[in-house]
């Protein structure tokens, strides 16, 4: 993937607190136009990955670029991206209506008509204090800011973790319009598939500090399957097949295998998986080892 | 960002000024009875009104701990500067334009506040001496200079310990030790000291003398008139034995016996017309350590805060 299609570009990217890695050997591509869902286990560096992204960190080691600049660097970088931390944090004791000031004082490319279309149909008081929203109307407030500054590059860190399932659903439907009118790039992550299964056309799995899996939606149901057969031990693979967890009952064994070509052993029974066991399947993570050599370079190459 | 830095303080800005303000009138209602009548006379309230002057020991102090701490620390303990750090806006901007707006709210009342005092403790300069001790910290330009240096030392260590109960608590402490250390241990050796002889003031009934007056002695010594050094015992018994002087004697026979001996006092001072000179002298000091911090504080939030 060349960089003028990439959104972001991490290279061997990492972060340490004190002697704990957040986030180690990070390479990965974020393609340019794509809702873009980043899904891992809390603490798994999706977070410290973000706020790197949007130059609220400096790496501890390994470069990234975003659209194509280093982040953060200068008003005019902060200006291409737009970002809704976790929490989607706003001053309680400002008014809906002087966080929108705030944003057009603050941004010179701010869209007022935009943010007050969406305040109003968002049916928030702009008299109102940031402090006494609800969860669901302050995620809406902090986006709103986050897309009236009309970034390239709109990042969302855990967008509905603190929502009920009835603002997560509007929330989400409502960043589907958005992703579809402005075609910005939108990267989200979430500790649950289920909240960005819906949105998102293309996946990166984190766990444990490092990039898991990366690639479209459909290339990942594509390339893998999910082998049931008698119990055997996952060692005796073809070599054009990764095998990615491996779990035994007593006389059976199921797998979930990366792989892109048939497979010809009989003994398996070989069904479609779905988005769910993978990115489960990869989220815990039970084989570790380095991909094929086929695998798109999407995928994190260890250290 | 002007807007947004003027919208979060003003309200503090606001308490501030209106206390200033009742400060101010207080000193300006009652100047004119201080400066009129001898201050053997005045009444308690107006004696006790010097105590307005700690006012200027604890307004820096406050300012640190309620302006500069939390500038930084409420903002990364409620996770705000995730929001205001990704506008279309660098860091050091958001922060030059903070500090710049409460450093001025600041100055103009740390300044008013101890100019104001200044001119209400004349009365009581006259006789008494504000170029020593406490009383210089709480005279002329230096609280200007305290208040800015507690504000950020409040600001870095809010960045730095990135919760603004415990940075309050360590600008408090963090600036009294520094202002008092700067009192006790530098100032004393800013200006070169005077020395001057002046008669004895051990038997009680002379005041000093013009040369001295006023001025903040640091150490002084009794000696005869070759210039060695007498001690209170050994002079007893030379006054009394030279002058025929007993007990009961006046405390002016005394003095006139010390006097006639050629018994006198060499005081190490800094006399008071280095009042102006010292004060100078102190804020430049303490702007250099306020200059320093707020330095320290724009590498630290580019470098370490997230």
């Amino acid at each position: 993937m060349s960089a003028e299609t990439s959104a972001i570009e991490a290279d061997g990217l990492g972060k340490r607190y004190g002697r704990r890695w957040a986030l180690q050997g990070c390479t990965l591509s974020v393609p340019a136009g794509r809702v873009v869902g980043l899904v891992g286990a809390n603490g798994a560096g999706k977070s410290t990955f973000l706020h790197i992204a949007v130059g609220l960190l400096a790496p501890t080691e390994g470069t990234i670029s975003v659209l194509g600049e280093r982040p953060g660097g200068d008003a005019a970088q902060l200006a291409r991206v737009g970002f809704v931390a976790q929490d989607a944090p706003v001053y309680p004791w400002l008014s809906v209506g002087e966080h929108l000031q705030l944003g057009r004082r603050l941004n010179p490319s701010w869209d007022g008509e935009l943010a007050r279309a969406r305040v109003e149909r968002l049916d928030l008081d702009p008299g109102q204090r940031a402090g006494r929203l609800s969860g669901g109307q302050r995620s809406q407030l902090a986006l709103t800011l986050a897309m009236a500054k009309r970034p390239e590059l709109l990042i969302l860190d855990e967008p509905v973790a603190s929502l009920d399932p009835l603002a997560r659903r509007e929330f989400l439907q409502d960043l589907m319009g958005l992703a579809a009118d402005r075609a910005p790039t939108v990267v989200l992550s979430s500790h649950l598939l289920s909240d960005v299964e819906r949105v998102c056309d293309h996946l990166i799995v984190v766990a444990k500090g490092r990039v898991q899996v990366a690639g479209d939606v459909d290339d990942l149901l594509a390339g893998h399957k999910l082998l049931t057969g008698p119990r055997r031990d996952p060692g005796r693979m073809p070599g054009n097949q990764r095998v990615v967890q491996v779990s035994h009952t007593e006389r059976q064994t199921t797998m979930v295998v990366q792989t892109t070509d048939p497979i010809l052993d009989p003994r398996w029974v070989v069904s479609d998986i779905g988005l769910e066991d993978l990115v489960l399947a990869y989220m815990s993570g039970s084989v570790d080892g380095p991909p094929p050599a086929e695998t798109p370079a999407l995928v994190e190459v260890p250290r | 960002m002007t807007w947004l830095a003027w919208r979060q303080f003003r309200a503090q800005a606001a308490l501030a000024a209106a206390l200033t303000a009742v400060v101010a009138a207080v000193l300006v209602a009652t100047r004119h009875h201080i400066a009129t009548v001898d201050e053997e006379d005045l009444s308690t309230f107006y004696k006790s009104l010097q105590l307005l002057g700690t006012g200027l020991v604890g307004v820096p102090a406050f300012i640190g701990a309620f302006w500069g701490a939390p500038l930084l620390a409420r903002e990364i303990e409620a996770g705000t500067h995730r929001l205001v750090w990704t506008q279309s806006i660098t860091r050091r901007r958001w922060l030059a334009v903070k500090l710049a707006v409460i450093a001025a709210v600041t100055v103009v009342l740390t300044a008013a506040f101890s100019l104001l005092f200044t001119w209400w403790s004349l009365p009581f300069d006259e006789t008494g001496n504000r170029i020593g001790t406490a009383n210089f910290g709480q005279r002329g330009i230096a609280p200007v200079a305290y208040a800015l240096f507690a504000l950020a030392l409040g600001t870095l260590l809010g960045a730095v310990i990135r919760r603004p109960l415990p940075a309050m608590a360590g600008t408090l402490a963090g600036f009294l030790v520094v202002r008092f250390s700067f009192q006790l241990f530098v100032r004393p050796n800013i200006l070169h000291t005077v020395t001057a002889n002046r008669p004895s003031v051990m038997f009680g009934s002379v005041e000093g003398s013009a040369s001295t007056a006023g001025a903040w002695i640091t150490s002084g010594r009794t000696v005869d008139a070759a210039g060695n050094p007498v001690s209170g015992g050994s002079i007893d018994n030379m006054l009394a034995e030279a002058c025929n002087l007993t007990r009961d004697s006046s405390d002016g026979a005394w003095d006139a016996c010390a006097h006639h001996l050629g018994i006198h006092d060499v005081v190490t001072m800094h006399p008071a017309s280095q009042f102006w000179t010292l004060q100078a002298w102190e804020t430049a000091g303490f702007l250099a350590l306020a200059a320093t911090l707020a330095a320290a504080t724009f590498w630290w939030i580019r470098h370490r805060t997230s």
